[in-house]
């Protein structure tokens, strides 16, 4: 099964196989620009909500009811806020950041991802009036005019994976440029980077890519393309005067874990010159206990659940304190190591004390966070 | 109209009590029916039907058994005249709905036996499940069959036990053999305790890809159900305890650690000593009642005493240890 997998890697960029169409929106620009992109897919224009709630049902029928839902791309409008300030979770340390939902859910197909235990629907949305984000955004920007932020939005679903059908990268940049005290982040695990390609790279755009060690990308990353080949776009695109991140999030716990992410750092290194990297954020494997169900019941081969979790004071399942310590403390020395010294590092939804322990240092709350993260702007 | 089943008194020796083609529930007690048929008489007749020169139960087991352990002879029963065994069946469950609910248990064993007399799944899922109040998907149709699997000693336990339905599920992910290996240790134990062994067992072995008998046949497990020191309440609760520390390793270990730092201290009862939560960071809390201003202070002196301890360190000896490892 597993061999199957890799051997049919390098996946192509996604093409759904049926599209839906809100009426609202099927004269929208942006729904004909990706209309036009597949015309060979049927698609359906979707009159009302009983309509909405039978295909519902059917796709809820499915034996597996997320994958069948990821066949689908819905093309509707937001109809509330599109920015919001990332949730990270109670009782842990933020960053202050903040998300824009424009795409809700993946075609990759994660075991460990979120969205499977988050998101009411199980098709790929994409709200196509983003003449409504525009707006939202001057309006939230205007106050952060003489102030650093870091927004992006990789949150509910790969910034990059529907790019070759939305070219919402090229509206972002093109809005951010006029914003340089505001850094804006792509968060992703494809290499769909032909539309960043043919652009002058602004240097508040930070294109990242989440990591993990090769075993893992292969074993539970379904669908995404190996490391090496996420390495490949981020040289690319550094070479071409972009910013680049790395998130490893989530580290997971797994036979031979140190030699791999060492691996994998030094990949990193060796493709990407440190001053390229706007920033690396180190999370540990964290979920909901009600996910675990799903990884067994959807990825029965998946062993990542099986390591020692406790119940965190946000509710969440996370590795017991020592293991995560651990973790953390291999892969920044890691990065210290292999050339990252002066790279800013962050910790995702961790207390405190882990922040003293793996980082010998402690923020005094999310601001003191960010700061680390915008060295070379100054309000 | 609605068809009414002709009456027929038969010799309880006609009804072929070996041919369970029909039955639903095979555990059941039967002194409250048998006092009820002792007082008032059988008023609900027994279905029967003729297959071949014999007469199957079709609804009614425990009427018939009553009956039988009363030292009948004989038993007035009703005759349904359908010799298809799956029309037949469904007559029964029909029946028994109008009066009762069914045990997952049950209809587990209906689902099953459906699916034996050749009812599509599709229509077992669309008509019948929603009859038997089961949602009507292929994971809940799934989880029933493979609980109809069960052997007789686990069905029996279920019933014995009240399992719920949420632990039979957990118990059906694990083969016959271990289901067989585990039974004796969940039987003496509540409801939590089933579920958190059966949880840990299934994990250590996913993770480790020992069958669950294996890990159970482990040096420090099998020395536990091998010896005749303890009661078989006491066995399980250390086998679980066992297996809590092949499950969680490490956080056992701090545990220990604590645990054995509050002995050395000899810390009072009476004053509350707890780590944080799973030890999510450093801080401990210590708790203490007290009536009046002598009370808090005697406690606090005592707190004062405690502080002077060297082995009050040993209180973050685990964080230390961690604090020390290099990466």
């Amino acid at each position: 099964m597993r061999k199957k997998q890799e051997k049919q890697r390098p996946e192509p960029a996604y093409i759904p196989e049926r599209v839906y169409i809100d009426e609202r929106c099927r004269d929208h620009p942006t729904a004909q620009r990706i209309l036009s992109r597949l015309e060979h897919v049927p698609r359906t224009v979707i009159r009302n909500a009983s309509e909405k709630r039978a295909i519902l049902e059917k796709v809820l029928e499915a034996k597996d009811p997320l994958r069948e839902g990821k066949r689908s791309l819905w093309l509707t409008r937001q109809k509330g806020r599109f920015i919001k300030p990332c949730p990270c979770t109670p009782r842990y340390l933020g960053c202050n950041y903040f998300i824009i939902n424009l795409i809700l859910q993946c075609p990759l197909d994660c075991t460990y991802c979120i969205l499977q235990n988050y998101l009411a629907e199980p098709w790929i949305s994409v709200q196509v009036n983003t003449e409504d984000l525009w707006t939202e955004l001057d309006r939230f920007l205007e106050k952060f005019r003489t102030r650093y932020l870091r927004l992006g939005t990789g949150e509910l679903g790969d910034s990059l994976a529907l790019d070759h059908l939305t070219d919402f990268s090229r509206d972002f940049i093109a809005y951010f440029r006029k914003w340089p005290n505001i850094d804006f982040e792509f968060k992703t695990k494809t290499t769909n980077i032909q539309n960043l390609l043919g652009l002058d790279p602004p240097q508040n755009i930070v294109v990242s890519w989440s990591l993990n060690t090769e075993r893992m990308a292969r074993e539970e990353e379904r669908n995404a393309p190996l490391i090496e080949a996420r390495l490949e776009a981020a040289r690319i695109l550094a070479r071409r005067g972009f910013r680049v991140g790395f998130h490893f999030d989530p580290l997971l716990r797994h036979l031979g874990w140190k030699n791999g992410y060492a691996e994998v750092v030094r990949s990193l290194f060796g493709a990407v010159p440190a001053a390229r990297i706007a920033w690396i954020s180190l999370g540990s494997f964290r979920f909901p206990p009600p996910l675990k169900k799903v990884i067994q019941t959807r990825f029965p081969e998946s062993k990542i659940i099986y390591e020692e979790f406790i119940a965190g004071q946000d509710g969440k399942s996370r590795y017991f304190r020592p293991l995560r310590l651990e973790l953390f403390r291999q892969v920044v020395g890691l990065i210290r190591k292999n050339g990252g010294e002066r790279v800013p590092l962050y910790l995702c939804m961790e207390n405190t004390q882990m922040w003293r322990d793996a980082m010998g240092w402690e923020p005094k709350g999310k601001r003191a966070v960010e700061e680390t993260l915008s060295p070379r702007w100054e309000s | 109209m609605l068809k009414t089943l002709e009456q027929r008194t038969l010799a309880l020796r006609d009804i072929d009590l070996g041919d369970r083609r029909f039955m639903t529930s095979e555990y059941f007690s039967l002194e409250r029916l048998i006092s009820s048929i002792r007082k008032i008489g059988l008023l609900q007749p027994p279905v029967v039907a003729k297959r071949g020169r014999r007469w199957v139960l079709v609804t009614g087991w425990k009427r018939v058994l009553a009956c039988q352990k009363l030292g009948l002879s004989f038993i007035t029963t009703s005759i349904h005249d359908e010799p298809d065994d799956q029309k037949a069946f469904l007559f029964g469950v029909q029946e028994n709905l109008a009066v009762r609910e069914f045990s997952y248990l049950e209809k587990a064993e209906i689902l099953a036996k459906l699916l034996k007399f050749g009812l599509p799944e599709r229509k077992i899922r669309r008509k019948i499940m929603p009859w038997l109040d089961i949602p009507p998907t292929k994971s809940y149709l799934e989880g029933h069959l493979a609980i109809a699997r069960f052997r007789p000693e686990i069905k029996r336990m279920i019933v014995e036990k009240n399992l719920p339905f949420s632990l039979a599920q957990l118990l059906a992910e694990f083969k016959a053999d271990d289901q067989k290996a585990m039974a004796p240790l969940l039987w003496p134990l509540g409801r939590n305790k089933q579920k958190e062994i059966l949880e840990d067992l299934r994990e250590i072995s996913k993770k480790t890809n020992l069958a669950p008998r294996w890990i159970l046949g482990k040096k420090e497990i099998r020395s536990i159900l091998k010896s005749d020191k303890w009661p078989p309440l006491q066995k399980s609760e250390r086998v679980r305890r066992a297996l809590r520390k092949l499950r969680f390793p490490r956080f056992s270990s701090w545990e220990m650690d604590f645990e054995t730092a509050v002995k050395k201290l000899d810390w009072p009862k009476d004053i509350g000593l707890e780590p944080a939560p799973f030890f999510e960071d450093d801080e401990m809390t210590v708790k203490f009642r007290f009536r009046n201003e002598e009370e808090f202070m005697a406690r606090a002196a005592l707190i004062g005493e405690l502080a002077s301890k060297r082995e009050l360190r040993e209180l973050w000896k685990h964080e230390k240890k961690t604090r020390k490892t290099k990466a």
